[in-house]
């Protein structure tokens, strides 16, 4: 059981990683709402085997982490002894839902090429040079002599996309990994269905035709 | 959030299969060039022209750099330039002067080709249309750029026989004036019936009645994407249903036009012009992997010519329109599949081998929109727009089989099973009674062959040998 900060507070962050099985859900859920908690924000993978769920649980009234912590933890004690539990406050700020750290537009890097120890470190040193904030990661290792991985991540306003493409180009050609930097559009235009104009912001470009 | 699967299958689109924009065409008016003074004229096309298409090349390489995919050909429609020459009836010299002015404004903003050196003929030629044509071997052999159409024939008005005999003969001119470069000058010239208003491709693109000031219009292609899905969807089961293909078609050319709107609109809004519209052509390249006759071959087509292939082009040719109509806001020029011979190494070797040849192509053509070109000796009715006349109801037919009068008489058309009105006529002449009136006599004409109608397949140019830099599709 992983120890969070001793505060009280009416939002907390919940994480619980075990072993995936049947029924985590209904009891860390189950758990909080005998607590009184509302549920705002739930998000779960499963990640080489084991379960990883993160919920946003607000109370009326502020309430001990500890409290939380072993309410959770005698709920999946039963099944799952060794499970890992983190129960951190978060503040306003950060718990609105859709907030960003980095306002901008949003970009996919891929890299697909022979796995190799320390790529996702060195993609990663290279985005945080440029101020891009990783929102979102894939990994796929189900071809080992084509690993993809991808990252969703956003680049503030002003920053120069084509440098970043550059960069990363030259770090990883040579050994042997094609990338590619492409604006997020491209993808919700090729796999969504709606209007263009929506990928704008619902704004078409505002000239008119009867000029 | 996308799933990765999506997101690998867009990946997969744009860097494996060939899938890239192959023009941004900015449409600009000319119209308020037109001056009385020839120099005057030509300098304000020129100062229109680089003043509105300075940012084009720029903007294009910037987003296409930003979305991954590559713009190909970066071009220029403009009004008809007869327009411009109404003033100026007679002056070959002027005309000369405006292409030139306007090829000169090509270079100074990077513009690859610029269309619309054109004129509409298909009713009747005012001086300034004739003024152009009488231009086009100086204008075409003096210029790089700039491409020239002639519209000749509308379904409505027919064909005007005059204006394509006389551009038949400029046509010949200018591939004489350009012999130094293979005759190319005439592969800068096309002549329609039915020109689109809005179609961004080469040479027939031009800024039509009806269109703004400025306008952005995209071509896109991609039979790359398309074949390899038909190739991932055979490689999953190989027994599907001509639904099933046509469904994936469809979906994949949802997801290529889609590229085409969303590079459109941005570019039109960078450029603060309104986007026109989108052209999803299949158009091949003489490159392995970019070709439309692979793509019949993926639905099962072995060679192309066999039974089935007529069906294969309808069926690929209305699951593109249809899954591009869904995708786009406004779908125009001549949306559909290109099958040229001379552009598309499997159609070439379907010729070469003896498979496929002109009429087939032909036949092909009539559920398309664009039709077989490049055919070397081809013969005669290679035009889409060439209608049969209707012997009836005097006038063209539309979309008509051609044998639609077969149910007035279940013989075969070789036996006589035409309509009971010609039959009695043919009767009465075997009788020696007077002939029909002077208007039905070509109607008791036996069917001759046209001597080039069976154009012989070793004829043909391959595409291999002879790759094609004709404008028309645009590499």
């Amino acid at each position: 059981v992983v120890s969070s900060p001793a505060m009280n507070s009416k939002r907390y962050l919940v994480t619980t990683v075990l072993a995936d099985r049947v029924g985590i859900i209904r009891d860390v859920s189950g758990a909080l709402f005998a607590l009184g908690a509302n549920l705002t924000d739930v998000r779960q993978a499963v990640i080489g085997g084991m379960f990883v769920l993160n919920a946003i649980a607000e109370f009326e009234a502020p309430r001990d982490a500890g409290e939380i912590r072993a309410k959770v933890s005698e709920a999946l004690a039963g099944a799952s002894p060794a499970a890992g539990i983190s129960v951190l406050p978060c503040g306003p700020a950060v718990a609105q839902s859709g907030a960003r750290t980095v306002d901008g537009d949003r970009y996919v890097a891929s890299f697909s090429g022979p796995d190799r120890p320390g790529r996702i470190h060195a993609i990663a040193e290279i985005f945080a040079r440029h101020g891009a904030n990783v929102e979102d990661w894939r990994h796929d290792l189900s071809d080992p002599a084509r690993t993809l991985t991808i990252g969703v991540v956003t680049l503030a306003a002003g920053s120069d996309p084509l440098a970043l493409q550059d960069e990363l180009r030259d770090a990883f050609a040579p050994l042997g990994l094609a990338t590619s930097l492409l604006h997020e559009n491209i993808f919700r235009a090729t796999n969504e269905v709606g209007p263009i104009v929506q990928l704008f912001g619902g704004r078409s470009n505002g000239v008119s035709r009867n000029a | 959030m996308l799933e990765t699967t999506d997101l690998s299958a867009t990946l997969r689109m744009i860097g494996e299969e060939n899938l890239d924009v192959r023009t941004v065409t900015l449409g600009v008016n000319l119209n308020g060039c037109a001056r009385e003074d020839v120099s005057r004229m030509v300098q304000a096309v020129y100062d229109r022209l680089c003043h509105a298409a300075e940012r084009v090349v720029p903007v294009a390489d910037a987003i296409g750099a930003r979305y991954g995919v590559r713009i190909v050909n970066k071009r220029l429609a403009v009004s008809p330039a007869s327009i411009l020459l109404e003033g100026h009836a007679g002056d070959r010299a002027a005309a000369v002067a405006l292409c030139q002015a306007m090829d000169r404004a090509c270079d100074t903003v990077g513009i690859d080709l610029l269309g619309g050196f054109s004129a509409l003929v298909h009713k009747g030629m005012t001086p300034g249309e004739r003024t152009l044509v009488d231009s086009l071997p100086e204008a075409i052999s003096t210029t790089r750029h700039v491409c020239s159409s002639i519209n000749i024939g509308t379904t409505r008005a027919g064909i005007n026989a005059g204006a394509v005999a006389m551009v038949a003969k400029q046509i010949l001119a200018v591939a004489e004036a350009t012999r130094e470069e293979r005759g190319f000058g005439a592969a800068k010239i096309v002549v329609f019936a039915n020109q689109p208003e809005d179609n961004p491709f080469m040479a027939g693109a031009k800024l039509g009645a009806g269109e703004p000031d400025r306008v952005v219009n995209i071509g896109v292609s991609g039979p790359g994407v398309v074949k390899r899905a038909l190739d991932r969807l055979f490689a999953i089961r190989s027994d599907r249903t001509l639904d099933e293909i046509a469904e994936e078609v469809k979906h994949t050319a949802y997801r290529v036009t889609r590229v085409g709107e969303l590079i459109g609109h941005e570019i039109a809004g960078e450029l603060g012009v309104p986007f026109g519209i989108l052209d999803l052509a299949l158009a091949p390249t003489p490159r392995v992997g970019d070709s439309v006759g692979e793509i019949y071959q993926a639905m099962g087509i072995e060679k192309l010519g066999a039974p089935g292939t007529t069906a294969a082009v309808m069926l690929l040719n209305d699951a593109v329109k249809k899954g591009g109509a869904f995708a786009s806001s406004a779908v125009g020029g001549l949306s559909g599949a290109f099958i040229p011979v001379m552009e598309d190494h499997v159609i070439g070797e379907a010729c070469t081998a003896g498979h496929a040849h002109a009429r087939k192509a032909r036949g092909d053509d009539r559920g398309l929109l664009r039709g077989p070109r490049h055919v070397p000796g081809a013969g005669r009715h290679l035009l889409r727009g060439h209608r049969r006349h209707h012997p009836r109801r005097g006038r063209h037919r539309r979309d008509e089989p051609e044998d639609n009068q077969r149910p007035r008489d279940s013989r075969p058309r070789r036996e006589g099973g035409r309509s009971r009105e010609l039959r009695r006529a043919l009767r009465r002449r075997h009788r020696d009674e007077p002939r029909l009136p002077r208007g039905r006599r070509r109607l008791r004409a036996p069917r001759r062959p046209h001597p080039r109608a069976h154009p012989q397949p070793v004829e043909l140019a391959h595409p291999a040998k002879a790759a094609c830099r004709c404008p028309h599709t645009p590499e």
